[in-house]
């Protein structure tokens, strides 16, 4: 029986925008179980940014549970938010986002720093196959790399899961497919829980499971019993 | 290093302009502030232990010619430790290859220097000893000025005759380290006074003074028996012919330190702060910027597991690293520049034991300061990463709600204006916060440049009343001792002079109940032609009649009002007294005195008609005229008012070179805050701006949104900057001590302008160091990113 990581009961999401309100989320149940890849799938506007904030302690829902190894975290202050996400989640953003002024190296240093239990950095960079990159600042890396040292900052701080927003939008097919490999190896590889969120359904195809999100609400949660090799997806 | 303040480091290289900007301002806060703080320390101690060292006495007692034995009646005194009598004396004096004549001071000293009150500091040469007929010590500043050595002769003129004397030493006294003779001609000149310092003996016998003294000096056990021990000898000496006796406070060369110290120590204080002030301004719009700009990696940051208590030290560091880097490069500046301040006040102050140090504590407490300004304004605006909530730090910024401001909506002019101008208004209006920092930021530096510059003005305005209004003679002549008024008469037998009056100037003490002043009094002619008196509003008085007209400032500090009754007691001749009714207050810039009718004064005094000065006018100028009138026996100087502006300028010098050194810095501060504003405006409107270029307009019409908003900024500061300015002025003239001069707040209109030019060619300087950010803008890449 596999072990339940995270467990989101009835959460809803309304934002209050002056005289409007938006209903982000709507009642959403969903687990994750632990080594699994996840895919939420949803065109955009449907939650999934929302989803993934909420259960990456980035932001709070409006109704409903979130329990993160049976510990709950919609009950969390500010500070124990910052600690749930500097031990147990690894955020991969679509844009990147290391910090323009470190290199690299620095840019994965600067959260091994703050982890309790991190991984080599160097070894980190090696599994993302960057090594030779180390000293590189952000601006004279492509796409690919820098998303792919994001990867190894999210890796590096050993945490439990991974949280990835779109992290093929900004990439072409080719470079697209290295970042999903590299992803797909440290969830076989290392044992970490993967969560990647798309509107691309070709990537629906090398998860294990997949959580279809629509409107705000979970459509369907389908178990996929042969994952595709990350090589073969086309889009 | 932690990668935060290794990022924050990176940050600041990246962005070196403006940050040098705003560490450039913080420099110049804390160098100032270590070279005035500094040169006090250095002062007020280098003084201290001098006076201590050199036994500068604690009483001055000045009487009529009395017997020696008095010294020893005034030594049992309880509270008195040490007393010496001597003469003082003043008397004019030739020197060689030098046309006028030199007031001298000859003051006797004992024959042994060692253990007497007032040592003198011997600089070049040695001290009067062994035979020491016709030796004489001479003043430091004044050899220094006619190039006098050891060995040259000089020529006082002794009861009419002239006496050579080689000059043996080179001399400094603690009661001359601010070589004047008087409070009422507190101007130092080098040129024509100064002070020979003869063996008392010697001098005795050369003025006919034997078994005589004229100047008692006392030292104290303990200083703050003073005013107990001044009132004793007050009550002793009043049978002898006592004149006055005084502690060190109202002792000229003393004072004139003091007030030169508290000036200093106030100075010291108020520009650094408005200096740091500015700085923290800046520093505070520079960081909610930044904050601004990097939202999404707070975010970043957050979701990576920082907590925001570590991202706002972070940003924090922006400003401390500012604090920091500008207070070090501060205190080495201002340790150096305390050192040249310091040394320069030995052109005006004579101390021969100065002590340049370096304090510790001063830097320390600029460094304090420094991190105390920058680190509340970087706290400041760091705290809004407080109020960003995680998740939405990653969404980008809704557009700020750009709407018409009340000014379009309520003036019809500014809806007319051109869609530039529009946006410029809205935009300052969108911004409010950062509009009123850059506009008080403005208005400061203008304030600060008007409020200093406008000492100028009020300098040139008493100039040209005090000597172009209310003085109207070519030249005063001081007599030697009291003279009959027909001296006048003779005076008229020059033939280039067209027209001579009398005057006379007696020191008196006047008393308004327990408030008491000592002041000169002038007696001059009814309906003088020379000597014009005018009251507050400015309209002409005559002193004619009884009662006495008392300067503004002189009747302030006595607490009269006309019709009031002054008791006035000679300083002259002592037991004179007689009550005056006060009849009026006239304007008086230089000084402060009190004027009668010269025959009413005259009969104050309880003499005939005597004067020990005259105003003359002349027809012409001829060489020999002005040598041949200081040459006759019974005047003493001959001073023209040209000489006292001269005079004044060179003591003015000091003054001039810190007005300079404060207008500079301020130039250079209001460019490094338009500089940091622009550059701000043009990071912050990136996109905006980017679009614009893409839609067809010029990178110079691009330019003109910021710059007209810089110019509408610039423009509400002179404004604001303006009385500002005169109000800061007024608060500096208050400080300026009254009795050496009262400087009316006078701001000429070219101050203003010349405020208004220098901030209109930094505000082009700062446009045109900017222009290249705007010329070079990579559209694509503007457009690409992602807010």
């Amino acid at each position: 029986m596999e072990k339940v990581l995270l467990k989101a009961e009835n959460l809803s999401k309304i934002y209050n925008m002056g005289e409007v309100t938006v209903e982000a989320l709507r009642d959403a149940s969903f687990c994750i179980y632990e080594g699994e890849f996840v895919v939420i799938l949803g065109p955009s506007g449907s939650g999934k940014s929302t989803l993934l904030n909420i259960v990456g302690g980035m932001d709070t829902p409006t109704l409903g549970k979130v329990s993160f190894k049976g510990r709950e975290i919609n009950g969390m202050n500010d500070n124990e938010l910052t600690r749930y996400r500097r031990e147990n989640i690894g955020f991969i953003f679509q844009f990147y986002n290391l910090l323009p002024n470190l290199t690299a190296r620095e840019n994965v240093e600067l959260v091994t720093d703050i982890s309790s239990n991190p991984l080599d950095v160097m070894d980190v960079l090696d599994k993302v196959g960057l090594r030779d990159r180390a000293d590189h600042f952000p601006s004279q890396m492509s796409g690919g790399e820098q998303q792919r040292i994001a990867v190894a900052r999210a890796v590096a701080k050993n945490p439990e899961m991974l949280l990835c927003d779109e992290p093929t939008g900004a990439l072409d097919n080719a470079t697209g497919r290295v970042v999903l490999r590299v992803l797909r190896d440290i969830c076989r590889d290392m044992g970490k829980t993967v969560v990647v969120i798309t509107h691309n359904s070709a990537i629906a195809d090398m998860a294990d499971r997949v959580v279809y999100l629509s409107n705000g609400r979970i459509a369907d949660i389908k178990k996929i019993d042969n994952p595709i090799d990350p090589e073969r997806i086309e889009w | 290093m932690n990668k935060l303040s290794l990022m924050t480091l990176r940050d600041i290289k990246n962005n070196k302009g403006q940050y040098m900007a705003v560490i450039l301002v913080v420099v110049i806060g804390i160098a100032l502030y270590n070279a005035s703080y500094m040169s006090y320390q250095n002062l007020k101690t280098s003084t201290e232990f001098y006076y201590e060292e050199y036994q500068l006495p604690h009483l001055f007692i000045r009487l009529n010619k009395s017997p020696e034995s008095i010294v020893k009646s005034i030594e049992r005194v309880e509270g008195v430790s040490r007393v010496q009598g001597r003469m003082v004396l003043d008397v004019p004096m030739d020197i060689p290859g030098y046309e006028g004549k030199v007031q001298a001071r000859v003051v006797s000293v004992p024959p042994l220097n060692d253990d007497a009150l007032n040592r003198v500091h011997i600089e070049a040469g040695r001290y009067i000893s062994g035979d020491y007929q016709g030796m004489a010590l001479v003043e430091k500043q004044f050899m220094d000025f006619h190039g006098l050595d050891i060995g040259s002769a000089i020529y006082p003129i002794i009861n009419g005759k002239s006496i050579r004397l080689s000059v043996q030493g080179k001399a400094v006294s603690p009661e001359y380290i601010y070589p004047v003779p008087s409070a009422q001609e507190a101007m130092p000149d080098n040129e024509r006074f100064t002070i020979l310092y003869l063996e008392h003996g010697f001098m005795q016998q050369l003025f006919g003074y034997e078994g005589m003294v004229n100047d008692i000096v006392v030292g104290l056990n303990d200083e703050s028996e003073v005013e107990t021990v001044k009132k004793e000898l007050e009550d002793m000496l009043k049978h002898y012919g006592l004149i006055s006796v005084i502690g060190r406070k109202d002792q000229v060369s003393y004072m004139m330190m003091e007030n030169e110290l508290k000036q200093l120590e106030s100075m010291g204080l108020a520009y650094p702060v408005i200096f740091l002030l500015i700085g923290s301004i800046v520093i505070y719009m520079l960081l909610l910027r930044l904050v601004d700009n990097q939202r999404r990696q707070i975010g970043v940051l957050m979701a990576l597991g920082f907590t925001k208590r570590a991202i706002l030290f972070h940003y924090l560091g922006y400003a401390l690293f500012v604090g920091l880097a500008g207070s070090m490069l501060g205190s080495l500046a201002g340790v150096w520049l305390g050192g040249a301040l310091t040394r320069y006040y030995l052109v005006y102050f004579n101390i021969p034991v100065l002590q340049v140090k370096t304090y510790i504590g001063v830097i320390a407490a600029g460094i304090l300061m420094s991190l105390a300004f920058c680190g509340i304004a970087g706290l400041n605006a760091a705290k809004r990463v407080l109020k960003i909530a995680p998740a939405e730090a990653m969404r980008p910024v809704a557009p700020a709600g750009g709407k018409k401001w009340w000014g379009e909506r309520m003036l019809p002019f500014f809806g007319r204006m051109g869609i530039t101008w529009r946006l410029t208004f809205r935009n300052m209006w969108r911004n409010k916060k950062r509009t009123i920092f850059t506009v008080s930021a403005i208005a400061m530096t203008v304030g600060l440049m008007i409020s200093i510059l406008l000492m100028l003005d009020s300098v040139d305005y008493i100039f040209d009343k005090a000597f172009g209004d209310a003085l109207s003679y070519d030249y005063k002549v001081v007599f030697t001792r009291d003279m009959p008024q027909g001296i006048i008469n003779d005076l008229s037998e020059f033939r280039e002079i067209r027209y001579a009056e009398p005057m006379a100037e007696y020191p008196f003490k006047l008393k308004n109940g327990w408030r008491e002043e000592d002041a000169m009094v002038i007696g001059i002619q009814d309906q003088s032609e020379m000597y014009h008196l005018t009251d507050l509003s400015g309209g002409r008085v005559d002193v004619s009649g009884e009662g006495i007209l008392l300067s503004d400032g002189l009747a302030r500090d006595l607490g009269v009002k006309p019709g009031d009754i002054l008791k006035l007691e000679s300083l002259y001749k002592p037991g004179v007294e007689q009550e005056v009714i006060v009849k009026g207050f006239v304007e008086q810039y230089m000084g402060s005195n009190g004027f009668m009718e010269l025959r009413k004064l005259n009969s104050t005094m309880g003499e005939g008609s005597t004067i020990n000065s005259a105003l003359i006018r002349i027809r012409y100028n001829s060489g020999a005229f002005l040598k041949e009138l200081e040459d006759m026996p019974f005047v003493r100087s001959v001073r023209a008012p040209d000489d006292m502006v001269r005079q004044y300028n060179e003591y003015m010098d000091l003054v001039y070179a810190y007005i300079g050194v404060i207008v500079t810095l301020s130039c250079i501060m209001g460019f490094a805050i338009i500089y940091n504003t622009t550059t701000i405006s043009i990071m912050e409107r990136k996109r905006e701006l980017a679009s614009l270029r893409i839609m067809g307009f010029t990178s110079n019409k691009v330019a003109e949104l910021i710059f007209n908003e810089n110019t509408a900024v610039s423009v509400i500061g002179l404004m604001v900057g303006m009385p500002l300015g005169r109000a800061m002025g007024a608060q500096i003239l208050k400080n300026v001590p009254e009795d050496m001069m009262s400087l009316p707040l006078v701001v000429y209109p070219k101050t203003y302008m010349l405020a208004a030019a220098t901030v209109a060619l930094f505000v082009f300087l700062a446009q045109l160091a900017n222009m290249r950010r705007i010329s070079r803008m990579d559209l694509v890449e503007v457009m690409k990113s992602r807010e």
